[in-house]
């Protein structure tokens, strides 16, 4: 039996746009920073580049939220070493949730012709 | 280097930043570096460091001050239902505040002195960068008053020692100027083109003098000292050929409004239309050319001159000669004191303006008389052109000077006599009763031989 549990206060709606690409990059394999920042870059096509300040941030943020996870990671050489980052199932939901939300504004954009005719 | 840089930058983040994800921050830049060459990958690399930075700081501050990401979550973990956590976001700090405004004033203070003292140093010509500033400003003054001659200093062309010029030909004749090396050789000074050759001409023009000069110089006196003068200042110039003379006034003398004080020379104009002109000095002609041809015009239209020697310790010889020049009624041989041996004088060519050339013209001397005075004193006597007045000079005539006219040596044979004996006090008023008597047509005084 599910106890009713308090709904969870949702004190900032949507997730931050830095973070949100940082968990689309991190969906389809595990990256290190420099790829994390070369994934945005390009599925925003050039749009976004994440500097140091702002990637890592961010970075420490969801990891503190447990949307990501540090693994070890190794370079092209052993005296490279990188720590890459997984995206957790947490973070994945969150994901799916953030694009769900953003799909829902999507259709209202499409029924509102925003788009002016052009399919997105 | 700019990993240096950024290096010293992170030292701003949170030290919980640093530690995690310092040596990240610099791999990521290292990465971004090695992938984007070029001038405008760089470019663009800069920019979005710089954007970064800024807007990291203040993100990471943020985050730092945070309690560790607040979830909302149930009370118990339920399989399969999502638990959203949103990252929350604070207000940002009094601290974040300070950062900003510190990093900004600092970027202020460093654009105000990149603007302040990035100027460049202002460059300097070659030629005027070694003259003092009181220098330059009067050379841009001759070059206002006569932009022609302002190459004279550069070399203009030479002149030329033996060319004998006639008087009254001074609009056709040709610019002349002397170069260095003629200077020593030929005295020949054309007062038409009103410039020597220098390194930095001052034109000083007197002012008309007041009334109490005009009175003082109409006494009998004239401001002299019965016995013996002491003098107030000793202004020392240096004449062209490199001789230290002194310029020195008596005290009891209150300089006119006509006398630069540096140039030594007064002129009036007194009853009857005679014209004085004090002397204590034969200044160097590349400093007060311009006062001695302005005093000359002030005096040229005067029925008689005299010429106060009294005091005249001697000075330049070039201006000696050009002070001669207006006197002269056509080309005379100048012996100077640089003419020695069998070496030919130069020619004194006369001033064309000149209306004195046939004027009765008075010098008044005295034992303080001396070198280039003494000069004057004799060469104008000896062509019969001036009456001496006064006492005998002092026999001190320029280093090396000669009396062409016998061959006899100046030096050790005693001074110039003059042509009318009398006391040093009394010539002024002897010479002008002289002058006055040659203005009404009276005959002059016979001359007493040397």
């Amino acid at each position: 039996m599910i106890e009713d549990a308090p709904v969870p206060k949702r004190k900032l709606d949507p997730l931050p746009a830095a973070a949100f690409q940082i968990l689309l990059s991190l969906a389809d394999e595990d990256r290190h920073g420099y790829g994390i920042m070369r994934q945005v870059e390009e599925q925003t096509e050039g749009r976004t580049r994440l500097g140091p300040g702002t990637l890592y941030s961010s970075i420490q943020a969801l990891l503190d939220a447990g949307l990501i996870e540090e693994v070890s990671g190794a370079g092209k050489n052993e005296n490279e070493r990188r720590r890459c980052y997984r995206l957790s199932t947490t973070g994945r939901k969150v994901a799916q949730h953030e694009a769900d939300r953003l799909a829902c504004i999507l259709r209202v954009a499409r029924a509102k012709e925003v788009f002016r005719g052009e399919y997105v | 280097m700019s990993e240096k840089i950024y290096a010293l930058l992170l030292r701003l983040y949170p030290a919980r930043f640093r530690k995690e994800h310092g040596n990240e921050a610099l791999q990521l830049l290292r990465d971004r570096l090695r992938d984007e060459q070029g001038l405008w990958l760089r470019w663009r690399l800069a920019c979005d460091l710089a954007a970064d930075y800024f807007g990291g700081l203040v993100q990471s501050w943020s985050i730092a001050g945070e309690a560790p990401l607040v979830a909302a979550t149930t009370s118990r973990d339920l399989p399969d239902i999502p638990t959203f956590r949103i990252l929350e976001r604070q207000p940002l700090r009094p601290g974040l505040l300070l950062i900003a405004g510190g990093v900004s004033a600092v970027v202020l203070a460093a654009f105000s002195f990149v603007l302040q003292y990035g100027r460049p140093y202002p460059s300097s010509e070659s030629s005027e960068s070694q003259d003092s500033p009181i220098e330059r400003v009067i050379a841009q003054a001759n070059r206002e008053i006569n932009p022609a001659n302002s190459d004279e200093s550069a070399g203009g062309e030479k002149s030329n020692s033996q060319g004998a010029l006639s008087p009254g030909n001074s609009s056709e004749r040709p610019r002349r100027t002397l170069s260095a090396a003629d200077e020593r050789r030929s005295i020949q000074i054309n007062a038409n083109e009103a410039s020597v050759a220098s390194s930095s001409p001052i034109r000083v023009a007197p002012p008309a003098p007041g009334a109490i000069q005009r009175k003082m110089l109409e006494s009998p006196e004239n401001g002299l000292d019965s016995g013996s003068q002491t003098f107030a200042r000793d202004t020392r110039t240096t004449a062209p050929h490199g001789a230290t003379v002194s310029a020195i006034q008596a005290p009891n003398f209150v300089a006119p409004a006509t006398q630069s004080a540096d140039c030594a020379i007064e002129a009036e104009v007194l009853s009857h239309n005679i014209g004085y002109m004090r002397l204590d000095a034969f200044t160097n002609p590349a400093v007060c050319h311009i006062a001695m041809r302005a005093a000359m015009s002030r005096l040229n239209n005067t029925e008689a001159l005299i010429v106060d020697l009294r005091r005249n310790r001697g000075g330049s010889p070039q201006m000696v000669a050009y002070l001669a020049a207006w006197l002269i009624p056509h080309p005379e041989d100048w012996p100077a004191a640089q003419n020695l041996g069998s070496e030919k004088a130069p020619s004194l060519i006369p001033v064309a303006e000149s209306r004195l050339a046939n004027k009765p013209v008075y010098v008044l001397t005295s034992q303080v008389t001396r070198c280039a005075a003494e000069q004057f004193c004799y060469n104008l006597s000896n062509l019969h052109r001036v009456t001496l007045v006064g006492e005998t000079t002092a026999g001190v005539p320029p280093v090396g000077a000669s009396r062409p006219y016998d061959g006899v040596c100046l030096e050790g044979r005693g001074g110039v006599r003059p042509d009318v004996l009398t006391s040093a006090a009394d010539a002024m008023q002897r010479a002008r009763e002289l002058a006055w008597s040659a203005v009404r047509g009276h005959p002059r005084t016979s001359r007493q031989p040397n």
